[in-house]
């Protein structure tokens, strides 16, 4: 991690630690005069809520002067944490009563997980996808898919009618086929595994054992088209990641804030306020 | 943009050595080149000629050596030939590109003679062939475009035309208009359901004034006294025989002028630029021409912007631009390789990159870049490390030469020629370079004669300062660690553009916000594809780069695509005839042509040559959000700062972003 790095993150706990420290002092100063702690809290809560939903507004309102989107990525960040904390502080460290409040207490929660997933996925996912080779358009890996069924079908269709022998077209409809039809084993790629590639590995080792000296070179071509394989799956699978998280996170935003309104609209018919 | 420089830029036909003959007026100049060249070549292979003149017959072996008579004679016969050649315009009456080159060449001849001299002039034949066409253009059509970039010399061939400064209006070269912010809230919020929709009744005005004939189109002005420019010069009339742009052409600089056909028809012979470069290496008078031209109207104007000579007066100037020598190395062509090893690299860089000034010579002139970009790299291991690269303006050598001595406290004058301090780095051109070169001890005395003199102590020369140190040698020293980046935007011409995409592939997540802010500001279609060369951690995306000399602006029919006064290239919808050929010209094929639609989104139709109906299509290209408020979309849209557009210049900057 480079200096400038820990420099931000620093900075980014001592605004957050201020902001904490800012609430804290008003919160004390509210009990003192004898209101509603939880009442404070909320309507702050509220509206950090409001500028954590603006963050998606600004995206699309690209034409508005604001700065750029990435500073106003920095300060949802910091707002999602500062919310978190106020979370606590309204529900007063206790686990909510009532069905309804811990529904939202759970969507919160999932929420602002989801929003931290996705912060930490945005930041170690693109380094990994960078030494996987070319960067791919996600839209266009079907393509590839395609491309390189295709070359490995003709190899071993090649190679069959070169030496009369069966051998790589029989390896080729038992294993190939399936594993090349398209992505593979998402949640091995996600963790980072390297089992896949092993396995692979055994079996072309095992593959060689049948195989004429002359038909060892195309072995080693097909391997090299099954590691392309697995890279491209792995590209796909972290680009999937990385745009997944967001079906989470954007729609459960707009049903908290739903969900938050009617709260509130109960809290205030029922309260007298 | 004098008045004068405008004149002299093109031949007038009093000027020796283009003076028109009457009858061959259509390709005296050609005449010219070739009755040089005859001659050069005569005197260089005179025994292989006299050889096989013999075997033709044309000479008995009595009348060798040849002598000058019979050089004359051949001339004779040559010119022989161009009056075939005219014959034959007259005959194909330009009805096709370029047909009469095309048959000229195929004629069969039984003339031994005529194939001989046909041999011998296939290299003017062949720059003609590639590089030149005839233009027939209307009353009022516009040739070229004040501040256009030269794509091409025009040789009016016959009619007339005159020379102007007009609006920029007339040229259509507006500022896109800045939309209201409630159209924007509603293009941002509820975006139009058809891609490339165009309100085609904007095309209505631009149809009155473009004429549509392919990559023969033009612009024209039909009210030339309400179009021309308050307060400017009379415009000065050209008559057929007139070469003209040809010096800017050479530069690949801009028009001074705009120049307009006043009588009802005029034909001219349209040479492009890469035509100009090779005919001036063909014939060493038409260079000579040219670079006199050069000398005396746009080099003053090079030196005086150089931090090293500020302060000289304009005698001083004038004095360096006609002491100092013109040189060009290199081609533009070039086709983007990866190196294996450093062999493979070197032997690239030594057939590919013509060297300039090598590491280690002696020190005895500094150099100007003028057009063209140039590699500054030191020797390293086996092969050559890049340092920097040099570009239209920047200079080499004054640091070595000057700085070097009188840090010692002496004057190059007092030294002898292997006393010269030696030149630290290797110059290359890259692609095609132009350089003007200053003799050390000329400079020297140019500015120990300034008012202030040179003393070590006193006052250092301008190079000596921080603040004036030349561009490129203040970055040598902050880009010592950066040479792999710069290795590889040199290897790939990114060093072209001023405005490159780059992408941080160690923070882009993909998410493509980028491409749909750009969709959203662009009729629904990006104006970029997020995928590219990628070098190590980050890619250079399929964008238009700004180029700082955009070959894309070449041949523009109608002047639709040029560069704005922010030195970004924006493409004027209204008069793009959809020639396709801005596209074809940018190396780096950023220029997409698109099929429109109109506000019902039913296609658009326009008739081609042969009349039949074919989609209206349209050049667009990435235009920097011009007339946007907020700048590049695609940099504002990027949530995780991956996404910049950065001066390949700044390379110690982009690397520092990319770390
Ligand atoms: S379109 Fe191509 S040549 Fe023109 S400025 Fe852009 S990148 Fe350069
Ligand atoms: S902008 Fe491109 S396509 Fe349009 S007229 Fe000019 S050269 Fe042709
Ligand atoms: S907006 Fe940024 S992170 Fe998203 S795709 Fe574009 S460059 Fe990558």
């Amino acid at each position: 991690m480079n200096l400038y790095v820990v420099r931000r993150r620093l900075a980014y706990l001592l605004v957050l630690g201020l902001l904490l420290a800012g609430t804290q002092l008003v919160l004390s100063y509210v009990s003192l005069a004898m209101a509603s702690q939880v009442y404070c809290t909320g309507w702050v809560l509220l509206a950090v809520m409001g500028l954590l939903v603006s963050y998606h507004w600004r995206k699309k309102l690209l034409f508005l002067n604001l700065g750029g989107v990435r500073y106003w990525l920095r300060l949802h960040v910091l707002l999602g944490g500062y919310g978190l904390a106020l979370f606590f502080f309204h529900i007063e460290f206790s686990w909510p009563k009532g069905l309804f409040n811990q529904l939202i207490a759970v969507m919160f929660l999932l929420e602002v997980g989801s929003g931290m997933m996705g912060l930490y996925l945005s930041r170690s996912m693109p380094p990994r996808m960078t030494w996987l080779g070319e960067r791919l358009l996600y839209e266009k890996m079907p393509e590839y898919y395609q491309q390189l069924r295709q070359q490995a079908e003709d190899l071993a269709i090649q190679v069959a009618a070169e030496h009369r022998s069966d051998t790589l077209v029989k390896f080729y409809n038992r294993n190939l086929q399936n594993f090349l039809q398209g992505a593979a084993n998402f949640w091995l790629h996600v963790f980072n595994s390297g089992q896949v590639r092993s396995r692979w590995a055994l079996k072309f080792e095992g593959l060689q054992r049948y195989l004429v000296e002359e038909e060892l070179p195309a072995v080693t071509e097909l391997r090299i088209l099954i590691f392309r394989k697995i890279e491209l799956d792995k590209q796909y699978a972290i680009q999937g990641l990385l745009r997944r998280w967001l079906f989470l996170h954007i729609p459960l935003a707009y049903a908290l804030f739903v969900f938050v309104l009617a709260h509130v609209m109960v809290i205030h018919s029922f309260s007298g306020v | 943009m004098s008045d004068s420089a405008m004149v002299d830029d093109r031949i007038k036909s009093t000027d020796s050595p283009w003076q028109l003959d009457a009858t061959l007026l259509v390709f005296e100049p050609f005449r010219t080149m070739v009755y040089h060249h005859m001659q050069q070549r005569l005197r260089k292979l005179r025994g292989r000629y006299e050889r096989n003149l013999t075997k033709l017959g044309w000479l008995s072996k009595n009348q060798l050596p040849l002598q000058p008579q019979s050089v004359a004679d051949l001339t004779q016969g040559l010119n022989c030939l161009w009056q075939d050649i005219q014959y034959l315009i007259h005959w194909l009456n330009n009805e096709a590109d370029n047909e009469w080159l095309k048959a000229f060449l195929g004629k069969t001849a039984d003339d031994e003679a005529h194939q001989l001299a046909q041999k011998e002039l296939q290299p003017l034949l062949s720059i003609l062939l590639h590089h030149a066409s005839i233009r027939v253009m209307e009353k009022s059509a516009v040739v070229v475009r004040q501040n256009e970039h030269a794509g091409s010399a025009y040789l009016l061939l016959a009619g007339q035309a005159c020379a102007l400064q007009v609006k920029e209006k007339a040229l259509f070269r507006q500022r896109p208009e800045q939309h209201p912010w409630y159209r924007r809230l509603k293009q941002n919020l509820f975006p139009c359901q058809w891609v490339e929709r165009r309100d085609t009744r904007r095309y209505d005005a631009a149809q009155q004034v473009t004429v549509s004939q392919g990559r023969d189109s033009y612009l024209r002005i039909p009210d030339l006294a309400e179009a021309r420019e308050p307060d400017t010069p009379e415009p000065k009339p050209l008559e057929a025989g007139e070469l003209f742009g040809a010096v800017a052409a050479l530069q690949h600089s801009p028009h001074y002028r705009t120049i307009v056909v006043t009588s009802e028809q005029a034909t001219l012979l349209e040479v492009r630029w890469q035509g100009v470069r090779q005919l001036a290496r063909f014939d060493r008078g038409f260079r000579q021409f040219l670079d006199q031209q050069y000398r005396r109207h746009r080099l003053p104007a090079l030196l005086q912007q150089q931090p090293i000579l500020l302060g000289l007066n304009k005698s001083q100037l004038e004095h360096l631009a006609a002491i100092a020598e013109l040189d060009s190395f290199g081609t533009m062509d070039w086709k983007s390789t990866t190196d294996q090893n450093s062999d493979q690299r070197k032997s690239r860089i030594e057939q590919s990159e013509p060297l300039i000034i090598k590491e280690g010579e002696y020190a005895n002139a500094v150099i100007f870049i003028r057009a063209g970009y140039a590699r500054k790299s030191k020797a390293y291991g086996h092969s050559e490390r890049a340092l920097d690269y040099l570009r239209q303006g920047d200079c080499y050598g004054f640091q070595e030469i000057l700085g070097g001595i009188q840090l010692r406290g002496q004057q190059v004058s007092e030294l002898t020629e292997a006393h010269l301090p030696r030149y630290s780095c290797t110059i290359r051109a890259v692609g095609y370079t132009d350089i003007v070169r200053i003799p050390a001890r000329e400079l020297e005395k140019v500015l120990a004669a300034n008012k202030q003199p040179i003393s070590p102590e006193t006052s250092q020369p301008a190079a000596m300062s921080s603040t004036v140190l030349p561009s490129s040698q203040q970055h040598e020293l902050l880009v010592h660690e950066a040479s792999d980046l710069l290795e590889f935007f040199i290897d790939q011409r990114f060093i072209y553009g001023t405005q490159t995409m780059l992408i941080n592939l160690d923070r882009c997540t993909g998410c493509d916000d980028c491409v749909r802010a750009c969709a959203t500001v662009h009729d629904q279609n990006p104006r970029f594809i997020r995928h590219g060369h990628q070098h190590g951690g980050f890619m250079v995306a399929n964008a238009c780069m700004q180029c700082s000399d955009p070959l894309c602006l070449d041949g523009c029919p109608t002047g639709a695509i040029y560069m704005n006064n922010a030195g970004t290239v924006v493409i004027n919808d209204d008069i793009c005839v959809g020639c396709s050929t801005c596209a074809d010209n940018c190396p780096f094929d950023n220029i997409q042509m698109v099929k429109i639609v109109d506000e019902h989104g039913k296609p658009v139709h326009t008739s081609d040559q042969q009349g039949k109906l074919v989609p209206q299509l349209k050049a667009t290209k990435c235009d920097m959000c011009t007339g946007q408020l907020s700048g590049p979309a695609c940099e504002k849209a990027c949530p995780h700062d991956a996404l910049r557009r950065v001066d390949i210049h700044q390379v110690e900057k982009i690397r520092d972003w990319l770390a």
